[in-house]
This record gives C-alpha cells, structure tokens and sequence, in this order.
C-alpha cells in the first residue's frame, strides 16, 4: 500500500515545490481586495444579464452541445476553416506546440518592427511577447490593464480583468515610467489613449487572439469593451490572429453565441465593439491556428475546450478570491487553469496546485458550458497519485 | 502545504491498522452510544454515521497543531509522525477536551432518537458501521478508495442490508454516488435529512428563533439536498434566513482543505464566517466537517440535529 511508494515518491505526491508565490499571494491584500471589487460588480451584472436576457442561457445551453461536436471532430474542423480561410486570400499557418507558434509568428515579423498586441491569453500561453521582444522588436499591449501589467512585468490577475490587484496610485506610478503622465485614473486613461495611438498608426504588425473563429465563414470574431482591438487589428498593415483549434464553431450564427454567451458571463452585455474580421483588405490577414495539447486530451480534460474564457469561474473560486491567478499555472489561473494547464503544458505543471482545491464545486455551477471542472481537478489528483505509485 | 502523498501514506496506514483515517481506537469511536435506548429494530434497514461526526473532533485538534507548522522547517515533524504512525498510535500524544467530543456524540445521539421519535424502523450496528473512505477519494488514491469501497459494500450487502440511513454530506456521496460506480453497490442510500423531510409535519412548534441555514457543499451541490433541510427547520417552526451565497450558491467553509493546508482552510472558513455572522445571530450546520471547521476559526454555530430535537422536545438548545 502506500507505505511502499513512498520510497519513490515524486511528481504530484513527493516534496511540495513551486508554492511560494501562492503563499506570498495570500498575503497580498490588493488582490484579494481587487477581486472581491470585481466580484462584486460582475457578479451582479452576471444576474441581471441572464434575468433580462433569458435566452443567454438558451444559447449557453446549445453552444454546448455545438462545440461538443466540432471538439469531437476537430481535424474536419481545422481542415474545414483552414480551406475557407484561403479561399479568401489568407494565409494560414498551423501549429502543433507553442515553439512552432512562436517560430511561425516571429518569421512572419521578423525583427526591428512595431507590433501593436490587442489582450490575448494564447498569446501569454505561447510567451509571444517576450520572443518578438527578443528578436529586436517593440512590442505594445493595447489593452489598457494589459498595458500597465506589460510595463510592471508581471503576470495579468485575471484573464479579462488583468490589472484587478493595483490602486489607482500604483498604476499613476507604473505608467510614469513609460513617460505616461496623470494626476488620476481619467487622465491617466486619456493620456494612454495618446500614447497609443502614436503605436498604433506606427505598427507594422496587429497581433491578436480569437473569441470564436467561424468555419463558414472563415471569419474571426472579437468583442472588447475599449476599441483597441478594433484599432490593433486594422490600423497596422498586416494582422495576425492566433486562433486556439478550440475556437472554432461551425458557422457565423454559433460564433455570435459564443461572444454572446462569454461577455454575458463576464459581466459586460452587450460588449461595446464586436469585430468580425475575414480578410484584409488592403494589407494581410494570417491566421495560425494552434493545437499545442488541444488535440491529444484525454476525455475528462477534453470538456476543458467547451471554455468560452468568460472568467465566472475565477471569479466565484474560494481559492482564487484568495490569491488570484498565481494559483492554477503559468498561463491560465484559477479552477479552469487547472485543465487549461494540464494541456497546454502538461499535468507536471500543477501536479501539487491541484491538490489546492477544496472541490466546493462552485466553478461547476457558475459555468456557462457547465464544464465539470472539480470532476477535471480530481482527475488530474488521480493521474498525479498513480505516477508517483508507478 | 503539506504533501499529499504523505497523506495519503498516512491515511492509508492508519486505515490498514484500525479502518479509519486516524487510525483512532474503535471503542473512541462508539462513545455516541451510551445511554441510546434499544438499537435494534427493522434489520434490513440501518443507520450508516460512517464516523465522520466521532472523527472531526480530532480532525480539528490535529489541524489545531497543523496550521502551526504548515510552511515551516516543522512540516518535517509531521512527515517523522507519519512514519510512526505504522507501528504506535499517534493520538497517544493528542489529548481531546472530554467536552470537544461529547458535541459531536451529542449530535449523532440526537439523530438516532430523532429517526426513531418520528417512527422510521431501523437498527444500529457496530459491525455495520465504518468509515467510507471519502478522504482516499478526494485526495485522488483511487485504488485505495475502491478497495476500501469493497470491503464496505461487501459488509452491507452480505448483511443483507436493503436501506442505508446516513447522517453527513461527505458519507452520503460516498454511499449513494461513488459506491454504485466502484463497488457495485446496489443498496438505497438515503441521507437522514431526506428521510425526516417526508415524515415532519408542520406545525410543531411556533415563533422559535430565526436560523442562518449554511448549505453544504456536498449537499447542495453535488446532491441536490436544498429543500429538504429548510422544509424540516420550517416545519419545526423555525424562520430560516439565507445569507449571501445559499443554496447551490452556498460558499465553502474551507474543511475539505484543511489538511492540505490548515492556513488556505482558515481564510476560507472566515469569509464564509463573515457571510453568515451578517444574516443574523445564530447559524446552522448540517455536516460536522463545517461546523468542526468553524469552530476551530471561532464561531459556534448548531448541528442541524440539535435545533431539530429541540423543536420536538419544545426547547431550544441553549446558545454556546
Ligand atoms: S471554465 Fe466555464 S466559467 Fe470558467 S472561464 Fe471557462 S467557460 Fe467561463
């Protein structure tokens, strides 16, 4: 029994390493603070989204089951979009591990441009930044929160909400130091806008993700609530999305509810820009579409990619309204960063976080694509136990 | 944090030696017993406490020393118990207040006569009773957990046991969700709580206090037992309060976690503490790990168990 595993313990099971942050992040006042601010607003939002829309909820439901379908069949998905996208004049790259995305992405830049970056966290998952920063190039989040969070060199608290955890005197001081002065948040906020735009009408290069990518149309659909992904997707010659293969839904009508769904439970509804992008014209439209561990989950991680990344569950997790997104991995934090980790970059990296959960099971309950996320988390427990029991 | 698979070592050993997770002598765990009336009724149906209530007293004592040393040099201390914990009983050195148990016992008592004072036919026996190896499961040990499923469902089922009273959310998962699947159990499983939900008419007392109901995780959420607990306090005349976040919203009380890490646990259970103290004077529980739980943060709040008997016996149990 376990006696005798112990002997060779390891993985999930042997010493308890890569916590520190964790700790250190309970006892962080400011996130824990910023996150209840924020819970409080969206979750209210949340309510009174679905009490008035009735059929957000509807959709949610159908979303599910569609994007059920296309997660089963994925490589007639892919195949399906990617023959739509060039038949529309785009040039189209796949994927298979984030090394070749950043691969991909730096020959199409190459070195000594400017790069405009709307807020895109499979761009975090493939540490695009960084490398094109690397390669000798000027890299700018165009997000506002994204922004402060890139000059502070830290990682985003929360995925739509990444700058949660800083006051408005923290994020006065953070800005001075890309020569972005103002005595308070209003200021300040004009002041980017400024300082933006200057980028913007400079870049060579637009990068951004991808909310739901239609594969009947071919079309790239994005909702934000700044107009600066309108901005970094249109201003700059060429643009390049990154499309997570989990994105894809069969046609304009479903990726409509997806962006539907996730603003709404997010806490924004309706988003104040929808964009719908199919080609570039003039300029150039590349799209790379990225597996890096999409393809290759197991059932019970499979239900992971139904995620619309709406953030309810980050939101409503006691563990995460503790420490905030230093808890569930590199990338993505929180309950669904558990699975989001577990493949994109192997269950190694959160073989002890995963033990962290009290499987309240909240997430499950919040979840617009009702992902059985506590169900993933002991999965993930069991897969850890037995490695160290091998 | 401390390590799961030391936990699991631990857990393990301790169940190899004595069938529960603290390795805890058997005759500590039947204390609840003294001065129950007659246990035996209707054979084919028996109360199932899968010792949860006997255990959380000593779950918290040892947290107690946990927290202490969670993070630090010590942590070592506890990974030299658990090696010892094969051959000496560890709770040799831990001494429980005679009172810190007798809360617990106190509960499970009532439940019984609870059951029997509303006319469910059933029997209590010792040899039928153990724990369910819930922990084994939440700490993802599957083999473990379904050989101990096993060796349980085996038990009831050779016993000829056709219905299963249980009195706790984590033993009632167990038994009614986990064991079909893992051991094939077939027998109905139903928690105590559903059960006096049909058979509690209204109208039994009046203008008894105002109750803070807290739901259980495991309940609510994983089981679907939302109405039945306020239908009974309502029944039994009480005005249940919801406090923010109730019913399939309910906030965790951090137990589960507690021996992962005493110190996430704590500030779970306070905000939730915080949740409940602001929707009025006095809360219920209706499973020992939350009331456990908060009662090692500082707040007392009732076992479920004890409103009911006292709104049957027409006292209320007097505030802590
Ligand atoms: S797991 Fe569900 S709740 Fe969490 S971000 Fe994804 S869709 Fe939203």
């Amino acid at each position: 029994m376990g006696c005798s595993r112990s002997k060779e313990i390891q993985g999930g099971c042997g010493e308890v390493t890569g916590m520190e942050s964790i700790y250190t992040a309970l006892s962080n006042r400011p996130v824990r603070d910023g996150i209840r601010r924020t819970r409080e607003n969206l979750s209210k939002n949340v309510k009174e989204n679905l009490k008035k829309y009735p059929f957000l909820k509807k959709y949610a439901r159908e979303l599910r089951d569609v994007k059920l379908k296309v997660i089963n069949d994925l490589d007639f998905w892919i195949d399906r979009s990617i023959k739509k996208l060039e038949e529309n004049g785009a040039r189209v790259f796949y994927a298979r591990d984030s090394e070749s995305a950043r691969r991909i992405v730096a020959e199409i830049v190459g070195s000594g441009k400017t790069v405009v970056k709307a807020k895109s966290v499979v761009s975090e998952e493939i540490g695009l930044r960084d490398h094109l920063e690397d390669m000798g190039n000027e890299v700018w989040e165009t997000d506002l929160g994204e922004l402060i969070v890139q000059v502070n060199n830290e990682k985003p608290m929360h995925m739509i909400v990444p700058a949660l955890h800083l006051s408005e005197d923290e994020v006065i001081r953070i800005l001075e130091r890309v020569g972005i002065k103002g005595k308070n948040a209003e200021e300040c906020t004009d002041k980017v806008r400024l300082f933006l735009r200057e980028k913007f009408l400079k870049a060579d290069f637009g990068i951004s993700g991808c909310n739901a990518f239609s594969a009947e149309s071919g079309s790239i659909f994005l909702i934000e609530n700044e107009g600066n992904i309108r901005l970094s997707t249109s201003v700059p010659e060429k643009y390049i999305a990154i499309v997570g293969v989990e994105k894809i839904v069969p046609d304009d009508e479903h990726a409509i509810k997806s962006i539907m769904v996730q603003s709404a439970y997010f806490g924004t509804f309706p988003p104040s820009y929808i964009n719908v992008i199919r080609n570039r014209q003039p300029g150039e439209l590349c799209v790379v579409f990225l597996d890096n561990g999409r393809k290759s989950t197991d059932e019970i991680l499979k239900e992971q990619l139904l995620c619309v990344r709406c953030g309810r569950c980050h939101l409503e997790c006691p563990i995460f309204q503790l420490t905030g997104n230093v808890w569930g991995g590199e990338t993505y934090g929180g309950p669904m960063g558990m699975g989001w980790s577990a493949i994109t970059s192997g269950i190694s990296s959160i073989e002890n976080e995963v033990f962290l959960s009290c499987l309240c099971g909240k997430c499950r309950i919040v979840c617009p694509m009702e992902i059985n996320i506590p169900r993933i988390i002991l999965h993930l427990r069991k897969l850890a136990v037995r490695q160290t029991a091998k | 944090m401390f390590r799961p698979g030391k936990l699991i070592e631990l857990l393990e050993s301790n169940m190899a030696r004595t069938g529960n997770p603290l390795g805890l002598k058997r005759s500590l765990l039947s204390e609840w017993l003294r001065g129950l009336p007659d246990l035996k009724g209707r054979d084919d149906t028996i109360l199932f406490t899968g010792l949860m209530y006997q255990l959380t007293p000593y779950i918290e004592l040892s947290t107690k020393y946990l927290q202490k040393i969670e993070n630090s040099s010590l942590e070592k201390l506890f990974y030299f118990y658990v090696k010892l914990s094969k051959y000496v009983n560890p709770y040799r050195f831990l001494t429980l207040r005679g009172s810190d148990m007798e809360r617990y016992s106190e509960s499970l008592r009532r439940i019984f006569l609870i059951l029997k004072k509303s006319g469910i036919d059933f029997t209590y026996r010792e040899d039928l009773d153990g724990y369910s190896g819930i922990l084994l499961y939440d700490l993802g040990d599957d083999s473990a957990f379904s050989s101990h499923a096993q060796e349980i469902s085996d038990l009831l089922e050779n016993a000829d046991v056709k219905k299963i009273i249980t009195v706790d959310p984590h033993t009632t998962y167990a038994l009614k969700v986990l064991y079909p699947e893992y051991s094939g159990l077939k027998v109905e499983v139903a928690s105590y709580l559903e059960i006096l939900a049909d058979v509690i008419d209204k109208g039994r007392m009046e203008n008894l206090n105002e109750v803070v109901i807290h739901d259980s995780c495991y309940y609510a959420r994983y089981l679907d037992i939302i109405e039945h607990p306020r239908k009974i306090l309502e029944n039994m005349g009480y005005r249940v309060v919801e406090p923010e976040n109730s019913r399939e919203m309910t906030s965790c009380c951090g137990g589960p976690i507690e021996s992962i890490s005493p110190v996430f646990s704590r500030e779970i259970a306070e905000s939730r503490i915080e949740e409940l103290s602001s929707a009025g004077k006095k809360a219920v529980t209706m499973c020992p790990i939350c009331m456990g739980n908060f009662e090692r943060c500082g707040f007392s709040t009732h076992d479920i168990s004890d409103l009911i008997f006292g709104g049957m016996n027409g006292s209320e149990p007097s505030q802590e």
